[in-house]
Formats: structure tokens, C-alpha cells, sequence
């Protein structure tokens, strides 16, 4: 119990501190906000084109603009579970902090978590906004479903992707070079999002082959239950319950395997060095 | 003498990338296209033992200079006893518990201080002196009543809540030591702890270290090839050399070994024609070696090499006025590190 509370205490002073670095650069944090509003206008004005319903929709009883604009919401919290640990762990490799925390009694993951909690503070804060522009401003309906059940599938859903996360951090693990590796993946990983996941148009959409990839995502699940929830479904509706399953089910096989690997990479780095250089290239001739 | 840390047969091998012009064939060509321009067509892993079999041992108190050219291996030793890497072969202990096995105990006997690491420069000298304190788990009360003091100890006191990006070079590394002093573990690691300072600041920070560090009894092993931090800070030295420990020992120690322990030099006038026979004469001498003579401007210059300057020096004195000649300037030069290291590896520090 000491040690939770001490972590915790380190997680809050970087957190506290992170924030007060940001806090120097005001004028990026307003940049920031007026994107969020401008992504908001042209999701809306573009939706306009398909005159704001579809029959896929009428299954989210939605919608296109609350549709797109509650994906917008919901999106950035899953892109920061996913990402959280691969950039966590170049900004802090780049920075040389990782390698100063490897050396003292005190968890990495503290690190890791204290950068990926800034990470939803501003999804957060993200996500408030668009819902606030989207409800006062383009008239987004939200539903009339039960809002903390919402919460929960989303916290649910953060966690399973979360174990993705740390999957996706092997990749820096085995492969980085310090020119930015992280930085790559992270770029593909929220294009690849936005296309599978359901966040932005229903995957009912995509090609059947496509959706098999589609389903196999945590996060496809979580923002489907979490729609069909908000759209006033109940709770122990099947394909909610279907969702949930899936959801726990990841979780109780994917965390405890993400965990591992994690304490894996972080051994392979103790016995790799910390030299930027890629591990994997092997005595080849090309030509 | 409890001993405080120490490596037996430790190694370590890095993996080095490195690549070679190839062919231009469209295979290479598209390779380059995958890879980048820089690809130069052949990529080869070589296997570097960067630290060899290595013992040593550093005894509750001491303060050991780790002493060797740019990389030698110095800093990966380091970093192996930080617990930041682990030996590939051998055994490293910290108080008795291995960094590998027992690795969260070791920790809490460590203040690691790399200054490659530096501060974080975006955030303020109290956060940086908080931060430490907290990676290394000192009490809160503990933690607030130290932070005030360290920063009058470093001199930083007027300027603590201002960002360390605004610091000079020395600020800072009068910040890093003191993130060293909050964590105050019994074991100093130090890695090149005055890279980038003057001299005038390297003095100033070799006292600081003396008085903070040392003088209360901290074991210290520090990695340098600076010799100047070496005589004025550390009792032992371990002279590395492309991974393998070449000698260790007390400085004093170190010189004595050698074979010639000092050099004199004398500057003699009016020899007129007898130096060939004085020459001889020292040559003579017990105890000396090496004697040889330059003329310049009506000078003289006698050098030669003892291994007993006090006991040798009346009779060269003698034979050089008995010679007729007039003794202007005798200079009796001690050994220094830069020698001993140039006798045991036949590499020059640098």
C-alpha cells in the first residue's frame, strides 16, 4: 500500500510539472482549442452533403453529425491507451529520463503512466470541447442512455486498449533508432484508427473482410457498445453484452501477456544498451 | 574494510551497426529507396566486448578514480553498477546484494550521478532537486528540509525557482551534483562529472565535492581521464584500457610501481669540452638511467631517470663540480598519473 501511494505521489509531481511546462506555451494550448472547434465545423459541414441520416445510422438511433462528432469524442481517449507507452517511452529514451529511472527504486511505469495521464487530461479536455461545440453550436443529439454506464464501457475499453499499447511498444523496443520510430507508429496507428475502429462511420460500412480486422480491435467494441448504450439500449442488450464479454475477455488475456512483454523489453534494453541503433539488422549483403 | 561494490570477471558486449559501400545494383538501389540515402549498401553486426573480465573492488570510504582514454568502458561500468545495464558475464555487488538478482536493494545504495543525463531543462532548479528526491523515494519532510539547504550548498539559492534552460554551464552542473546530494545514497557513481566547465569552475566544484562528498565519508568511484580530478580528489585509481582492468592501487602506489620513479633535470654552464666524461661519470651512478644531454645557448641540459632522486642527487651535484661545472637550475619531476597510464598500456589518456 506504501509503495501505491509513493508511485502515486510521483505520478502527481510529473504530471503537476508536465502541466506546468505546457502552461509556459499558452498560445499552443489555444491553437490546439481552435482546431478542435475547426475539426468540429468541417465534420459538420461535410455531413451535410449526406443530409444528416442514413440507414445505418437509425441502428445508433443517430444521426451523421452526432454520429462523427461523439466518435470525435470518444476517439482520442482509446489513441491515447494505445499510444501512451510507445511515446511515453521514446520521449522519455530521447530525453535520457528513462535511462536516469532504470537506475532508481522507483517504477518506470510511473513514468509511463504519469506521461500517459497528460495524455488524458487532454483527451479529456478534447473531448468536452467537442461535445460542448457539438451540442451548442451543430445541435448534436447525444441520447438519452445511462451516462456513467457510457463511462464505464469507455473505462473498460480504455484499459483493453491499453494492453494493446503495450504490444505496440515492442516496436520501439527492438527497433529504436532515436530518429522518431515512436513517432511513425504512432501517425500510422491513428490513420489505421480512424479507418477500423468505428470512430468516425460505422464499420458496417467497410468490406467484409475489413470488418474481421475490424473486430478483432478492442476499441471497436467499447465505442459500439458505448453508442448503442447512449443511444438507449439497455444494458443486457446481446450485442452490448456480446461487447462487454469481448472487452473482459481481452483484458484478463492481453494485460497480463502486454505486462510481460513490457518487463521483457525493458530486460532487453538493460541488456542491449541504450545506443541508438537498430537491434534487429543482421550481417546482410545487399546486391 | 567492508567492501562496498564490487565486479568480479564482469563483461559486457555490444552490439555495433555499421555499414559499408556496396555494389550499386537495383537491389541496393532499392534498398536505399527503403532505407534512405546514408545506406551505403552492406550492413554488418559486430560483436564489441566493451568491458572484459573485469574485477575490481572499491572498500567502504575510498575514492576511486576510474581512469582511461575515451572509450574504454568506463561508463558502461558505470551504468552496469548503476543497475542501468546488466554484465553480460560475471557478478557485480553493491553492499553485498547483486545488481541483477537483488536489483531493487542494490538500487538504495547508489547516488548516480551522470551529468549526460542533465536536469530537465524546461522545468525549475527545486523541481529537478524535488524530482531526484522522489525517483529515489527520500521522505517528503526529509526531501523539503534538504532541497533549501542543497541550494545554498550549490550556490543556486537566488535562482531556484527559475528554469534551468536560463542556467550557465556550470549552474548546471552544480544542479546535477546536487540532485546527487539529495539522493545522498552511501555510493557515488560519477561519470565524468566536470565535462563542459572551466577551470576556475572545476576547482570550485572539486572542493564543493571534498567537502560534501568525500570528507563524510562517501565511497566514490568516479570515471574521468582528467588527471587533474584524479590527484586532487581520489585515493585509488583503476586504469582501464579497451575493457581490462591494466592495474589498480593507491596513487602512490601506482607511481612507485613504476620503473623509474623520477626525473631529473639540471641545467649546467661552463662545462667547456668535459661533458662527454661527466656524461660517464653519472652514467656510473647507481640508481640512474637514462642519461642524456642537450647544449642550447651555452647551456647545458642533463636529464636522467632514478628511482631515488633524494638519495641520488648529492652525488650527481658532486660530479658536477668536480667537473668544473656551475649548477643553474635542478628540477626534480614526481611520476604522474599521464605516465603511469602511458607505462602500463602504452596509450596516451586522450
Amino acid at each position: 500500500m506504501n509503495t501505491i501511494s509513493r508511485e502515486l505521489g510521483k505520478i502527481r509531481f510529473l504530471i503537476l510539472a508536465d502541466f506546468r511546462v505546457q502552461m509556459l506555451f499558452r498560445l499552443g494550448i489555444l491553437i490546439q482549442l481552435l482546431n478542435v472547434t475547426i475539426a468540429a465545423a468541417s465534420y459538420y459541414f461535410l455531413t451535410t452533403l449526406f443530409h444528416g441520416s442514413s440507414e445505418v445510422m437509425k441502428r445508433y438511433s443517430t444521426d451523421v453529425v452526432s454520429y462523427i462528432l461523439l466518435g470525435l469524442t470518444m476517439n482520442p481517449i482509446f489513441t491515447t491507451s494505445l499510444v501512451g507507452f510507445i511515446s511515453a517511452l521514446e520521449t522519455t529514451y530521447v530525453s535520457r529520463a528513462l535511462e536516469r529511472i532504470m537506475m532508481a527504486p522507483t517504477s518506470p511505469y510511473s513514468l509511463f503512466f504519469s506521461r500517459m495521464a497528460n495524455g488524458y487530461i487532454t483527451s479529456i479536455i478534447a473531448a468536452l470541447l467537442y461535445l460542448a461545440i457539438g451540442i451548442a453550436v451543430f445541435r448534436v443529439r447525444l441520447g438519452t442512455g445511462n451516462p456513467l454506464a457510457v463511462l464505464l464501457i469507455l473505462l473498460l475499453g480504455a484499459i483493453a486498449t491499453i494492453a494493446v499499447g503495450m504490444l505496440l511498444a515492442q516496436v520501439f523496443f527492438y527497433t529504436y533508432t532515436g530518429k522518431g520510430s515512436g513517432g511513425s507508429v504512432v501517425i500510422f496507428v491513428q490513420g489505421f484508427m480512424s479507418v477500423f475502429t468505428g470512430a468516425t462511420f460505422p464499420i458496417e460500412v467497410l468490406p467484409t473482410p475489413l470488418r474481421w480486422i475490424s473486430a478483432m480491435l478492442p476499441q471497436t467494441h467499447a465505442i459500439r457498445a458505448a453508442r448503442l448504450v447512449l443511444a438507449g439500449r439497455a444494458i443486457f442488450d446481446t450485442v452490448i453484452i456480446q461487447d462487454l464479454l469481448f472487452l473482459i475477455g481481452f483484458c484478463m488475456v492481453m494485460l497480463p501477456v502486454g505486462v510481460w512483454l513490457m518487463r521483457k523489453g525493458l530486460e532487453h534494453m538493460r541488456k542491449e544498451g541504450y545506443s541508438p541503433q537498430p537491434r534487429f539488422a543482421t550481417a546482410r549483403r545487399f546486391g | 574494510m567492508k567492501i562496498a561494490v564490487a565486479a568480479e570477471q564482469v563483461s559486457k558486449v555490444y552490439r555495433i551497426r555499421e555499414t559499408y559501400d556496396g555494389p550499386p545494383t537495383r537491389r541496393l538501389l532499392m534498398a536505399r529507396f527503403l532505407f534512405g540515402e546514408t545506406f551505403k549498401g552492406v550492413v554488418t553486426v559486430r560483436e564489441k566486448k566493451v568491458v572484459n573480465n573485469l574485477n575490481l573492488s572499491l572498500a567502504e570510504g575510498d575514492v576511486m578514480a576510474l581512469l582511461g582514454p575515451n572509450g574504454a568502458g568506463k561508463s558502461t561500468l558505470l551504468e552496469m553498477i548503476a543497475t542501468g545495464l546488466t554484465p553480460d558475464e560475471g557478478r557485480i555487488t553493491v553492499n553485498g546484494y547483486d545488481t541483477v538478482r537483488q536489483r531493487d536493494q542494490a538500487k538504495l545504495f547508489i547516488t548516480p550521478i551522470f551529468p549526460m543525463f542533465g536536469a530537465q531543462n524546461m522545468w525549475t532548479a527545486r523541481q529537478n532537486l524535488e524530482y531526484a528526491a522522489l525517483l529515489h523515494n527520500i521522505p517528503r519532510p526529509e526531501m523539503i528540509s534538504r532541497i533549501d539547504k542543497i541550494l545554498s550548498v550549490i550556490g543556486l539559492a537566488a535562482r531556484a525557482d527559475e528554469l534551468v534552460m536560463r542556467f550557465s554551464t556550470g549552474m548546471r552542473v552544480r544542479l546535477i551534483l546536487g540532485m546527487g546530494l539529495m539522493i545522498d545514497a552511501p555510493i557515488y557513481l560519477m561519470d565524468e562529472p566536470f565535462i563542459g566547465i572551466d577551470p576556475h569552475m572545476a576547482i570550485e566544484i572539486r572542493s564543493f565535492l571534498k567537502e560534501q562528498i568525500i570528507n563524510r565519508g562517501r565511497s566514490v568511484l568516479l570515471a574521468t581521464n582528467v588527471l587533474e580530478d584524479v590527484e586532487h580528489l581520489c585515493n585509488k585509481a583503476a586504469l582501464i584500457c579497451e575493457g581490462r582492468l591494466v592495474t589498480c592501487g593507491t596513487l602512490q602506489q601506482l607511481k612507485s610501481n613504476l620503473h623509474h620513479n623520477d626525473t631529473i633535470r639540471l641545467e649546467v654552464t661552463r662545462l667547456n669540452g668535459t661533458s662527454e666524461s661527466l656524461l660517464d661519470s653519472l652514467r656510473q651512478l647507481t640508481e640512474t638511467r637514462n642519461v642524456t644531454l642537450s647544449a642550447q645557448n651555452g647551456l647545458s641540459h642533463f636529464q636522467l631517470l632514478t628511482s631515488d632522486s633524494r638519495g641520488c642527487l648529492p652525488g650527481i651535484i658532486e660530479i658536477i663540480q668536480k667537473g668544473g661545472g656551475e649548477i643553474r637550475h635542478v628540477q626534480v619531476m614526481k611520476p604522474s598519473l599521464a605516465d603511469v597510464f602511458l607505462t602500463y598500456t602504452g596509450h596516451h589518456l586522450m
